[in-house]
């Protein structure tokens, strides 16, 4: 796990909706074990940059490695493998509306593991109280708040113990002081397992206290990267600006 | 050609290619494993065994009314002996067929239409690729059997309740006893009438899921998009399978040609 | 997924495959898929409405299925039709066996009618060839069936003779056994032995009697066989009429415990009596049916209404019905009196009854039109005198031999051929008898002019 070089990394990498120019020669490298944000205004690239790590999405041109595989030239069971080793925390947490909080957490356990029912379970409701839902464990997604659907949606991205944890506008819907909580989260999951985090918002107060590293993307392309310091006193008005607007969007 | 209808005309065969591939990806994949034997259970007993109830009693009124009107004419003829076999053959090679299928592309296909939309706009159809799962073989190919294998089961269920609401109304007004009716239901039929007329229905399933499928993946813009994937779906699908219907009833007459006498 | 879901679908999955195979299972065992079969074949000239898993009754018992329909090689060839008949009935098809092709009613399907063999002949092997009777059809009927109308007016003369002479034993009888019962008094005579059985018989007899005449208003069978059993049936009566008499006659003393039987034997007279009254009935609608009207008004028995002069005509000319007439000049039967109006002179009844006289010692149940003819006036003028002058004297034949039903008048206008005035026409009436060639021949009498 420790090898040098980056857990991930975009190569030359493009895409396009239609005419529309999501990516324009991106080339990234996010380092293993750190916490990497994603700014940019809304619009720029930065979740589909997310989906390309994951092959949700494929390049026009580039190419993308997680840990030195090239994702862009798996197949889909090669791919499958990679994917097992990436949690996704998608902007509405995106459980699954047919089952229980508890089995959408064991699903991937199911589909992926030897583990018997009741250690499945087991496993489950450890992740649930990690992030404090194990009391919640029986009820339906539809059921619960936004802070409660995002928890969920960690535990689940986190049932597989994955290197890589990729995090989708963490804060969205939530009010303060519980995006506050999820981002505490997502802090203590770095420091306690070395979990590589790729997060994307644009909410600044959160990227602050998740980020190691910050990349600003904009019209497709890397504007700015480093610390939040360096951001600050970065040579682009939009990046300065944009770091100074505590509200976030 | 104007260049706008060059346009329309050329999204327009674009998206039936692709729906085309989709089905062809559908029909494929049911032969390809993994199977999700699980999840297709699951949704026989949501397609499936949930359709019961409407099934039999859409079909069980269908038997009274169409037992009636066959009666009502027949009398004429003083051919009242030949209703319950008139109604059965009616009942089996097309009326029940069509109306089960009919109804389960409105509870199915707006059902597997919304319930896909739904998944697509909140990223649920993602966050199963994102845990490694083949989220086509997961919700599509499943839905693709489960409505395969009730199809069929369905159209005996119809059939079977069609007759009794039959031998109902048949016996209320010359009191036929049951097991008489019966016999006299299938005195008509052949086997020719009666299995491809049941295995059809297969094909039907296969549309019906398919289309569904298809609209409800590609659901796009939010809530309306769902809402507008699960009219789609009950239109579409019907039309889909009303034309097949035709082709295939063509294509059972090539195949056992004393069906069309 | 829990597991009692898991049992719904189960559940769902499988008996849904019974329900399938409870209705493959039906066909099959319609189609006696399941039970041990032979096979055999027939052939017909015609196949219609026939094809592959029509039908295969014997003696309307359901009995298997065809399998195959063999094409003649050429024109004039006659049609195979192979079956499938179930091995538990071989016993009843023998080499004498004969098939027919048969249909439901007017919209029924067709399918193959058996009929069982005689106990004498050897079983049909497998793979046997019957005898294949061919299809009575409609159109046939309609269209080109002279010769089977022929027969089935041979038998339907036939027919009607021997119901006349039933019914007049029966009314004999019915009046005998009345009069018998009546001289009785509160004396009860004794039933003899035979009485118990006589009136089951009798009880047989009235069944078996209501039960042709069903088969035949029902339509079920072809006309030929209608006929004949209709025929064979009312010989039975006839027979059983004889024997109840006979056993009447044998009714002697007083015996108290023996009046029930008694009772009851008047009882089956008048239920006999009603069969009778249905006979006639049943027979009268046969007549109405349109299957036979266009037949019974062609031959002119029963409705010369409907019949054309020339039609008549021609009918007098068929050897056939040998038409023995006596011709009745007008001045001697006829006066008119000052009003106008037509009435028999007061000897006239003796010259009718002189030539009914010669008539009737030819069957009574023979029917004898009173032809009229007319010389004088216009055409119209001359068929309403005919007319009149045959209606008269047919209503003083009615009275004076009660011989109702077998007597009409026909309005002939002037022309008669045959006529003994020699020049083609006559004024007045002839009593024309059509009878049986045979019966004529065994009463000996030459045919008279």
């Amino acid at each position: 796990m420790n090898e040098p070089g980056p857990a991930i990394r975009l190569d030359h990498v493009s895409k396009a909706f239609g005419t529309f120019r999501v990516l324009d020669d991106v080339s990234i490298s996010i380092p293993r074990g750190r916490a990497t944000v994603v700014l940019g205004r809304s619009g720029t690239g930065k979740s589909v940059t997310l989906r390309h790590i994951v092959g949700l999405l494929q390049p026009d041109a580039g190419r993308v490695f997680v840990d030195d595989a090239e994702i862009t030239a798996l197949s889909p069971s090669e791919l499958a493998v990679v994917r097992q080793r990436i949690g996704f925390l998608f902007q509405n947490a995106a459980l699954f509306d047919s089952i229980t909080v508890a089995e959408n957490v064991a699903f991937p356990l199911r589909r992926h593991s030897t583990l018997t029912d009741g250690e499945i379970r087991a496993r489950a409701l450890e992740k649930l109280a990690a992030v404090g839902l194990a009391r919640a464990a029986e009820s339906m997604p539809g059921a619960l708040s936004g802070g409660m659907r995002k928890r969920a949606g960690l535990a689940r991205a986190m049932a597989l113990d994955p290197a890589i944890l990729l995090v989708d506008e963490p804060s969205a819907g939530l009010d303060p002081v519980t995006s506050e909580e999820i981002d505490d989260l997502l802090v203590q999951l770095k420091a306690e397992r070395g979990t590589t985090l790729v997060v994307v918002t644009h909410n600044i107060p959160s990227a602050r206290r998740i980020a190691d590293t910050m990349l600003f993307l904009h019209e497709g392309r890397v504007l700015a990267r480093g610390t939040a310091e360096e951001l600050e006193r970065s040579e682009h008005e939009l990046v300065r600006k944009f770091m100074q607007s505590e509200a976030g969007g | 050609m104007s260049g706008f209808v060059r346009e329309v005309v050329v999204t327009r065969l674009a998206r039936g290619g692709h729906a085309m591939t989709f089905a062809g990806r559908a029909l494929r994949d049911i032969f390809r494993p993994p199977f999700e034997l699980k999840e297709t259970a699951r949704q026989v007993y949501e397609l499936g065994w949930r359709s019961l109830p409407l099934i039999a009693a859409a079909g069980y009124a269908v038997g009274i009314v169409m037992s009636m009107h066959t009666r009502a004419s027949l009398e004429r003829f003083g051919a009242e002996a030949l209703v319950p076999a008139g109604l059965a053959l009616a009942l089996v090679r097309e009326t029940g067929p069509l109306v089960c299928g009919l109804l389960l592309s409105g509870r199915v296909g707006a059902g597997v239409g919304a319930e896909l939309g739904a998944m697509k706009v909140t990223e649920q159809i993602d966050a199963l690729e994102a845990v490694a799962v083949d989220s086509f073989k997961f919700l599509v190919v499943t839905r693709v059997v489960a409505c395969m294998i009730a199809m069929p089961i369905l159209t005996a269920v119809m059939n079977f309740m069609g007759m009794l609401g039959g031998w109902t109304a048949e016996s209320a007004v010359s009191g036929m006893g049951f097991e008489a009716y019966f016999r006299a239901a299938f005195s008509l039929l052949q086997f020719s009438d009666y299995v491809p007329g049941t295995l059809k229905t297969m094909v039907f399933g296969f549309i019906i899921a398919v289309t569904a499928s298809y609209l409800g993946v590609h659901t796009s813009g939010g809530t309306q998009g769902v809402g507008y994937a699960a009219t789609r779906s009950v239109v579409t699908a019907s039309i889909l399978m009303i034309a097949a219907n035709v082709v295939l009833v063509r294509l059972i007459f090539f195949i056992f040609p004393e069906m069309a006498e | 997924m829990g597991s009692p879901r898991l049992a719904l679908v189960g559940a769902f999955v499988i008996g849904g495959l019974l329900l399938f195979a409870v209705g493959l299972f039906m066909i099959g065992d319609r189609r006696l898929l399941f039970s041990e079969q032979f096979e055999i074949e027939a052939d017909f000239g015609n196949v219609a409405g026939v094809e592959i898993s029509t039908a295969v009754r014997l003696s309307g018992m359901p009995a298997g299925e065809v399998i195959g329909i063999e094409i003649p090689d050429a024109p004039g060839g006659r049609f195979v039709v192979r079956m499938r008949v179930r091995e538990d009935l071989h016993s009843l098809v023998r080499t004498d066996s004969e098939a027919a092709i048969l249909s439901d009613g007017l919209l029924g399907s067709a399918f193959i009618q058996l009929r069982a063999g005689s106990e004498t002949a050897p079983l049909i092997p497998a793979g046997g060839a019957l005898r294949g009777v061919d299809a009575v059809e409609i159109a046939d009927l309609i269209a080109e069936g002279r010769e089977t109308f022929r027969i089935a007016a041979d038998q339907m003369v036939q027919m009607r003779a021997d119901l006349s002479e039933t019914f007049v034993g029966f009314e004999e009888t019915i009046s005998s056994t009345t009069r018998l019962v009546d001289g009785i008094g509160n004396d009860v005579q004794r039933v003899t032995g035979a009485s118990a059985s006589l009136v089951d018989e009798t009880r047989g007899m009235v069944a078996e009697v209501r039960r042709v005449m069903g088969t035949v208003t029902s339509g079920q069978d072809a006309v030929e066989s209608v006929l004949r059993e209709t025929e064979g049936t009312m010989r039975a009566v006839r027979q059983s009429a004889e024997h109840v008499e006979d056993a009447i006659a044998r009714f002697t003393g007083p015996d108290s415990a023996t009046q029930r039987l008694l009772v009851e034997a008047g009882d089956v007279m008048g239920r006999a009596r009603e069969a009778m009254a249905d006979v006639a009935d049943n027979t009268e609608a046969l007549k109405r049916n349109w299957l036979f009207r266009g037949f019974f008004s062609e031959r002119g028995f029963y409705n010369l209404d409907e019949l054309t002069i020339d039609e008549y005509r021609t009918l007098l000319g068929d050897d056939r019905y040998a038409p023995l007439r006596i011709w009745l000049a007008a001045d001697r039967l006829f006066e008119t009196d000052p009003g106008g109006g037509l009435s028999l002179r007061d000897d006239a009844g003796r010259r009718i009854e002189e030539a009914m006289g010669e008539l009737l010692q030819y069957p009574r149940n023979s029917p004898v039109v009173v032809e009229g003819y007319a010389t004088q006036g216009e055409i119209g003028r001359r068929m309403l005198d005919a007319l009149a002058r045959a209606e008269l004297v047919q209503r003083y034949v009615v009275r004076a031999f009660r011989h109702a039903s077998g007597t009409a008048t026909m309005a002939l206008g002037a022309e008669a051929a045959e006529s003994p005035s020699g020049d083609g026409r006559w004024d007045g009436v002839a009593l024309t008898l059509f009878a049986d060639p045979e019966q004529l021949a065994r009463s000996g009498a030459a045919a008279a002019q």
